[in-house]
């Protein structure tokens, strides 16, 4: 049964808007504004039922609202992604000049594997800067349309290119994990690899970071009506 | 109206709506039924999502103030972007509703 008071509106809106709760404040105090104002704008005094009435169904009014908050999670997301592709990258080197710094030149065994595999790295983290940036650029320049299907198709691809990019820097993480494990074991039990291993469980933890903040987009995106 | 088709043109209305000055979400509706002579009667509650996303995209502003009764009310008023969307979106209506009087008005045969 719809509500018929101001008070009971305000129920069904927070309800419906509790998967942002500051949009959820914000909207809820600018609709209690609106009602009572409508009210108190009747010159024989408003009724609470016929101003719920006109400003339309608690839920139909959410889900327009679930789609703007849809984009501003996309964009950090895309946020999420660009600093972890950068903190991955910052991570890697600073191992790297530990390695310099150390003098812990790689084994014949290690550069061998290193030739084989250096390009996939390479390659999946210029995959991963190329799609983490696009995806976020094109969340921060898309316009969330009055149309639920044209607003869906901009996320929709907005997600794929944050997708591509999250799996590419997983595959580069990987690749670096297994080259520092090799290079781990060949040293065996030293204090030396303290620091490199550090950094790994930080690109790991990179890499997790933009997992969890797809799939929880992913799941919100998957609430919308298709 | 049909909704659909004054659902297209919501941006336009509100942007229009707001040029006269500053005003809160049930002041901007007031405003287009005053100025539409009560032909765009929409669900009130229509107009948030639409201010929202308008100020998101950076051509309203918005403010928190005092209201009566103790009451804080959010008001819009329009950038300097949302001054120029309005200036382009009045070029495209008038051409566009001067294109459709020429096909859908009362034709004129030449003598």
């Amino acid at each position: 049964m719809p509500p018929e008071t101001i008070a009971g509106y305000l129920a069904a809106l927070r309800a419906e808007l509790a998967f942002d709760p500051p949009l959820c404040a914000r909207v809820c105090a600018e609709v209690q504004d609106h009602l009572y104002a409508a009210i108190e704008a009747e010159p024989s005094g408003g009724d609470e039922a016929d101003a719920v009435a006109r400003f339309g169904s608690p839920h139909a009014l959410a889900e327009q609202y679930r789609v703007l908050s849809l984009f501003t999670r996309m964009r950090r997301s895309g946020v999420t992604l660009v600093l972890a592709v950068a903190a991955v990258f910052v991570v890697m080197e600073a191992r790297l000049a530990w390695y310099a710094l150390t003098q812990w030149n790689a084994s014949a065994g290690l550069k061998a594997i290193t030739a084989v595999v250096l390009p996939i790295d390479r390659y999946a983290f210029l995959t991963a800067a190329a799609c983490g940036l696009a995806g976020w650029l094109y969340a921060l320049l898309a316009t969330p349309s009055t149309g639920l299907s044209i607003a869906l198709g901009a996320l929709r691809r907005c997600q794929l290119l944050l997708r591509i990019a999250a799996l590419a820097i997983a595959v580069a993480v990987v690749v670096e994990v297994f080259l520092s494990l090799y290079r781990f074991a060949e040293a065996g039990a030293s204090t030396a690899v303290l620091l490199p291993a550090a950094t790994i469980l930080l690109e790991a933890a990179c890499v997790l970071a933009v997992a969890l903040s797809l799939r929880k987009t992913a799941h919100r995106l998957n609430l919308l009506p298709h | 109206m049909e909704g659909e088709i004054l659902k297209g043109h919501l941006d336009m209305i509100i942007l229009a709506a707001l040029a006269a000055g500053p005003s809160h979400g049930y002041g901007v509706i007031q405003e287009i039924r005053r100025r539409s002579r009560g032909a765009f009667d929409l669900p009130e509650g229509t107009i948030y999502p639409a201010l929202h996303r308008l100020e998101k995209s950076g051509l309203l502003s918005s403010r928190w103030v005092d209201g009566p009764s103790a009451r804080r009310r959010r008001v819009y008023a329009l950038t300097r972007r949302g001054n120029s969307a309005l200036t382009r979106h009045r070029a495209v209506w008038r051409r566009f509703t001067g294109a459709v009087q020429g096909l859908i008005g009362k034709p004129r045969y030449a003598s």
